[in-house]
Order: C-alpha cells, then structure tokens, then sequence
C-alpha cells in the first residue's frame, strides 16, 4: 500500500508504535503527534506512578472522602470492573499495594518470609475495602480505604482504543498501534486494506492469522517467569496452565485486560467466556509448545 | 432503600468490603451548589489547554458553571461545545469573536488559553468590564504588556490569576510551605537547578474538518495558517521556550528560594529547528536570598526528552528532586544525623522509600545479613498541618483557586503581580539571548509594579 508512515513513542513504560495508511506524511505526522500527545495526557490521569494523576490521588483517599476523576479515569475504571466481574475475578486493577510488595522483595528491602506475609496483610486489608465509582458522575468514593488501584493491566489498552476514537476524528481510516507489542490495534478500510497479516508462534506451532478491525493482545511466561500474581489468593505462586495467550476482542481494553485474566482461568472458563463474552472474538493459547485456537461457534 | 437497611448494608461494607463497586455510596455526598451560587466562567481558546480546562479542569470544580466557549476555528469552539454539552448534559454556547461573547453572556469570569499575544488586551478589556480574569502563562510577549495586566488587576480591584500551575499543586505547596519554611529541613539552600527536555517541537496542521477562511484569520493577529497552529514558534505572537517551558520552573526557583535573581547569564540559538524562537537555551541566575547567596542552572532542550522534566533544589542539610511526572524524592545529606530528620517522619511528612516498616518484622529474623538494601531516600507522605489540600491534579487545583477566589472563599495563589516578578526575569532571559549570550543585572525596582 502506497503511503505509509509509522511513528514511535514511549511512554506507559513501554513504546507505542503507530503505522498510518494511505494519509499524505504530512497528515499522518499530524495526527500520529495528537495521538501521542493524548497518550502522555492519559498517563498522567492513569498512572499510579505519577503522584498527580487521578489514581495517586484515589489511592490516598482515606474513610468517608471522595474524589472529582477526569472522565477518562471514570471510563476506565467502569470497564475495570465489568472486566473483573465477567472474568471471575481473574482481572483485578486493585492489587497496586501487591505490586509494590514484590518490588521490595526483588529489591532486598522485605525477605522471603516478610514478602509472604507483607502479602497476606495487603490481600485481608483488599477483602475489607470498600471503594464505589458513582455510575452517574466522574466521582470515587472511599467507603473503606485498604484497596490500591493499579491500571497497568488495562491502561495500555484503554489508551488505544482513546487513539481509535481521535483517528475517527481525523477521519483516519487505517492504521495499526501497538502497545509495547503486547497488544495489537487493527483499523482497517477494507475497500483499501481487506485484511493485515500476522504470525502467531509457540515452542512447536505457529499460525498464521489475517486480521481486520480488531485488537489482539498477549499474555506469557517468557518474559514474565513461571510464577505469576493470581488476584484471587492475593500471592505470586500461581503456576499457569499455558506457556501464552492471546485474546482478540472488539476493542483493546478488553483484549488487554482479558489476556491477563485467561492465563490465569482454566480452560473450561476460557470457552464459557469465549462463547458468551460479546467483547471477546476469539482466544488462542500455547500448550506444551503447541497451539490452538478458539472461536465463537466452534465451541460445543 | 430503607434507613435500616442503609445502616446495615454500609455496616457490612465495612466489615467485609465491597471491593471495588459500581454505586454511590449512602453516607458520602458530594454536595453540590446550587446554581446561584456557582461562578459562570467562559474559556477562550479550544486548542489543546483550553481543552484541558474544559474537559479536566472545569466539571471538577463543583463552584464552575461553564456557560460558552470561544475560539476562532470553527471546527475546534464547534467539537468543544457539542463534546461538552453531550459528556455533561449542558449547555454551554460556543462563539468566535470575545467581544460579542462578553456583550451576550452574563459572566463572572472568563478564562483565557490562547497565543500570547492576545493576552494583554483581552485580559484587560475583561477586568475593565468587571469580569474576573484567569490567564494563561506567560502573561504576554513583552514586558510592557506583563504591566499593563497587572495595572489592570490593581486598578479595577478585580481578580487576574496567571497559569503557573505548580503554584497550586499541593506538593509543591508543602514542600514551600512546610518543609522549607516552617521545618527549614534542607538547612540553606544554595543550588536550585531545572531542566524540561522534549523529544522535538512538533509542527501541529490542520485536521482535514478544520475549515479556515484565512481572510477571517488575519483579523485575528494571524498572517499564515501554520501561525495559527504553531503561534510559540513566531516572537511576535509568543515566549519561545523560555516563557513557555522556563517560565514554569524558573518561577518555582523564585518561589522556593524566597528571592528573585539580581543577576541573569544566557545563551540559545534556534539551531536545531531553525524556527524565529531558540529551541535550545541555559542560563545562569545569581540570588541573594534570606539566607544567603544562590545559584540558579537552568536549561531546555528540544531535540530529546530522555532526561525528563524536574525541578532540583540543593540545600546544606538536605535535597530534593520535585517534578509534576515521577521525579520525586528527597535525600538527607550525611551529615544530618538519621534522627534529626525522624521526627518528619513521626510527623507523618515524609517517608522513607527504602524500609517499609509496616510489613517489617519486630523481631530480628534475617534483618542483619541478606541482599544490599537500596541508596535511603525519602518521599513526602501525608500533606497535614498545610493551610489547604486541594487534593487535585494542579492544572485543577489552579482554576479551582481562581473560582473559589471569585467567591470569595480563598485568595489567590499566584495573582498577576506575583506573576509579574518573574516575568521580569523571563525577559532579561530573552534579553541575554538575543543579545548572543550577554549578563544583565536586575535593579530591584525592576520588580515591583
């Protein structure tokens, strides 16, 4: 295809890359730098790391207080829950305080045994707390505080389906953004551009896939080690039942969130939601170096 | 629901928790205002920070009744207006030309985020017609226009609030007003150092919706279109870099020191992007603060933003980095006894990054020998004995202290004569740039209105 431009930005403690379609350089340039602008404006609303964002401050909400949020961070977080709801709590964005447990006991500052029970502490203060997003108005209220919110496993996702809207805007019709390559945004006008293709690849398989209007993300033990953070005991010893996952959906919020949550569930689960999710197109997973590939009505 | 099955179900909230819910809770109110008691405010200028306050800043404000919009692209006052009016359910008007807005509207306060250059006399015209004024950095390109605003502000009694943010940021505010100055931790501060480094200045166009009728545009101040998308690049209608990026920082040098700089060296050249403005600059600022001499380093550059963006300050018992991203902490120097600086601990202040003492265990354990412990750095942790917490991003935080000062429930946090001070030393910047590097002393008279 004629007329491509691609562009790089780092942020979200990652980089994002944008490939536009059939624009005039000058045009992409323009609106892949709106898109970038927009990305930074959203991680200063969502990151726990930025002492002014909206979550820093949700996170220091102390009993009976509340909180105005942007209408972003309202947004995310009413997907956040939905996602936690209809994933069986595999998907859980109030584990923040777990977060920066670990990273203690990588830093040395909390032994074994006081990481363990650092962990324990923080998942009985997370069952105690009692945190409401007000469906009527960008507002938090902190009914119990002992919850820490942490948006890194939606927030990337969030933040391209933001961008999707904005290139609707610019009426840019075709593009691709990655995320950290951990999740895919496809946009395509199939007058233009029918399908891009893509590669899929385990230990032993690889699959080829032609994909169109569409967001794929992914979930592994190659980068992350063996032992993972299951929400649901608040610990880090979860042993996965796949090598990788990867989930496609309507939008990329869900396939962000969701490719983090079917690590965890079990492969019944993965096909009830497979087949009920409507977000959720279809899910692929590696075992023992072998791939397969799930699909809506496919699955008995 | 009923009373007792309300008192019931937040007692099981309690004991149990929720987690995270979708409701509104029963014994938590936001308490909004009535109408009457709301300030009507207009924002001109729909581009990216006019933007900001409407979509961020104002429906966090429950004292702001946004009531029009204005800009001089359709495309952008029409989108601001629609995307509003839908997001809030409201009913904000959206205008092109200021004058027929303020004639059609009845305001109490009116917000500006446009080019530089427009700055002076709209500001003024508003004050002059009774309508508080809440302005954009920096208050214009040149000084004698900084003047006339801040006159303007004396003159007519009415409020001008000038948009450097950090000076409502609740961070920066306690840092100033506890740490430094009612706990002097940092002893005397001798060095204060800053730098905002950006990857590039990037060239913003038209989106392909944006109908211009240049005829209509050179009524406005503009020549060319890219002027009207890329105004920071031309001297005759911004800052440049020093007043749109220095400005911010080199006021919290001012600020924190308690002084303002006798004594301005600097050098910049537009030699990476060629623009009218220089995109790369340092300078060095001499003080004389209440405790003695002080150095200020300050630079931009514009082609690299991997360094970041932060405000340093170096004191003879302690130091700190402070930014609005995620360079923040604060460092004892050696000789400060650990014990000596305890009792901001105590005091619930600060908190030490490197113990994690909740989840530390009483007992000796394995405390003595294990993996090498992280550099002990400290961070500031609970905000209290400080006059006002806004507990808001501080672009919020700003206009939220300009409307409540409209009510007359707060004062200003950084009024246009405040302001004005540093813009002197903004433009003695400009003046040693475009002198090809020069040293300009500052009469301290310089400094007053």
């Amino acid at each position: 295809m004629e007329n491509t431009s691609a562009f790089e930005h780092q942020a979200m403690a990652t980089y994002f890359k944008l490939t536009i379609y059939n624009e005039t350089a000058e045009y992409a340039e323009n609106a892949a730098q709106q898109a970038f602008n927009l990305i930074d404006e959203l991680e200063d609303k969502l990151s726990r790391f930025r002492p002014d964002s909206d979550i820093s401050r949700i996170n220091k909400l102390k009993k009976d207080e509340h909180l105005p949020i942007d209408f972003e961070t309202w947004e995310a977080l009413k997907i956040a829950i939905a996602c936690h709801t209809e994933s069986h709590g595999t998907f859980d964005v109030g584990v923040a305080e777990h977060m920066k447990i670990f990273r203690a006991g990588k830093e040395g500052i909390l032994n074994e045994y006081e990481t363990h029970k650092a962990l324990e502490k923080a998942q009985a203060m997370k069952k105690q707390a009692s945190i409401y997003v007000d469906p009527e108005q960008p507002r938090v209220y902190c009914v119990n505080p002992g919850m820490y919110f942490d948006l890194g496993g939606i927030g990337k996702g969030y933040a391209l389906d933001k961008v999707d809207e904005l290139m609707q805007e610019l009426e840019i019709k075709t593009f691709t953004f990655s995320a950290g390559d951990s999740t895919l945004m496809i946009k395509n006008d199939v007058s233009v551009k029918p399908y891009f293709t893509y590669q899929i690849t385990a230990k032993l398989d690889k699959h080829r896939l032609d994909l169109g209007n569409i967001s794929v993300s992914a979930s592994g033990t190659f980068h992350q080690g063996s032992h993972i953070f299951d929400p649901r005991t608040g610990q880090n010893d979860f042993k996965p039942n796949f090598e990788r996952v990867w989930v496609a959906a309507k939008n990329a919020t869900y396939s962000d969130a969701f490719s983090t949550a079917c690590f965890i569930l079990s492969l019944p689960e993965i096909e009830e939601i497979v087949q009920t999710n409507e977000q959720i197109e279809w899910v692929a997973y590696a075992i023992d170096g072998k791939l397969t590939i799930l699909r809506k009505n496919q699955l008995s | 629901m009923e009373k007792s099955n309300r008192r019931d179900f937040i007692k099981k909230s309690s004991l149990f928790g929720t987690g995270l819910l979708l409701a509104s809770p029963f014994n938590i109110t936001a308490n909004p205002l009535k109408a009457a008691d709301k300030v009507n405010i207009a924002i001109v200028g729909c581009g990216g920070r006019g933007s900001g306050m409407i979509f961020s800043n104002i429906p966090k404000i429950p004292s702001a009744n946004l009531v029009a919009v204005c800009d001089i692209v359709e495309s952008r006052r029409e989108r601001a207006k629609e995307r509003y009016n839908a997001q809030y359910d409201a009913n904000v008007n959206a205008y092109e030309d200021f004058y027929e807005m303020i004639e059609k509207e009845n305001l109490d306060a009116v917000a500006f985020a446009t080019p530089d250059f427009w700055h002076m006399q709209h500001s003024v015209d508003a004050l002059n017609a009774g309508i508080h004024v809440y302005c954009e950095k920096a208050m214009s390109n040149n000084i004698e226009d900084a003047k006339k605003m801040a006159l303007a502000m004396k003159s007519t009694g009415n409020l001008l609030q000038i948009g450097r943010q950090r000076r409502s940021n609740d961070r920066y505010r306690f840092t100033h007003q506890i740490l430094l100055e009612q706990e002097q931790m940092m002893g005397r501060l001798t060095h204060a150092m800053g730098q905002w480094n950006r990857s590039k200045i990037h060239l913003l166009q038209p989106n392909k919706n944006d109908n211009l009728d240049m005829k209509q545009l050179k009524k406005y101040g503009f020549d060319t279109v890219d002027q009207v998308y890329n105004w920071r690049n031309y001297k005759k209608l911004g800052g440049g870099v020093v007043s749109d990026l220095g400005s911010h920082q080199i006021d919290i040098f001012n600020w924190f020191l308690g002084a303002y700089p006798h004594t301005v060296y600097a050098t910049g050249n537009n030699s990476y992007f060629g623009f009218e403005q220089a995109d790369t600059m340092a300078t060095i600022l001499e003080y004389d603060t209440p405790k003695g001499p002080a150095i200020g380093i300050y630079e931009n550059v514009s082609n690299s933003r991997a360094i970041g963006v932060y405000e340093r300050f170096i004191g003879d018992e302690g130091s700190m980095n402070i930014s609005e991203s995620t360079e923040n902490k604060i460092f004892r120097e050696a000789s400060v006894p650990e014990e000596k600086w305890k009792k901001f601990e105590d005091k619930g202040y600060i908190a030490n990054l490197a113990n994690m003492k909740e989840y530390k265990e009483k007992e000796l354990g394995d405390s003595g020998i294990k993996e090498t412990a992280p550099q002990i750095s400290y961070d500031i942790k609970d905000m209290s004995g400080m006059d006002k917490v806004y507990n808001l991003q501080a672009h919020t935080a700003h206009l939220y202290n300009f409307v409540e000062s409209v009510r007359g429930e707060e004062k200003l946090n950084y009024d246009a004569i405040e302001s004005y001070k540093s813009e002197v030393c903004i433009y003695k910047i400009h003046e040693a740039i475009n002198a090809g590097g020069a040293r300009i002393k500052i009469d301290p008279k310089e400094y007053e209105i």
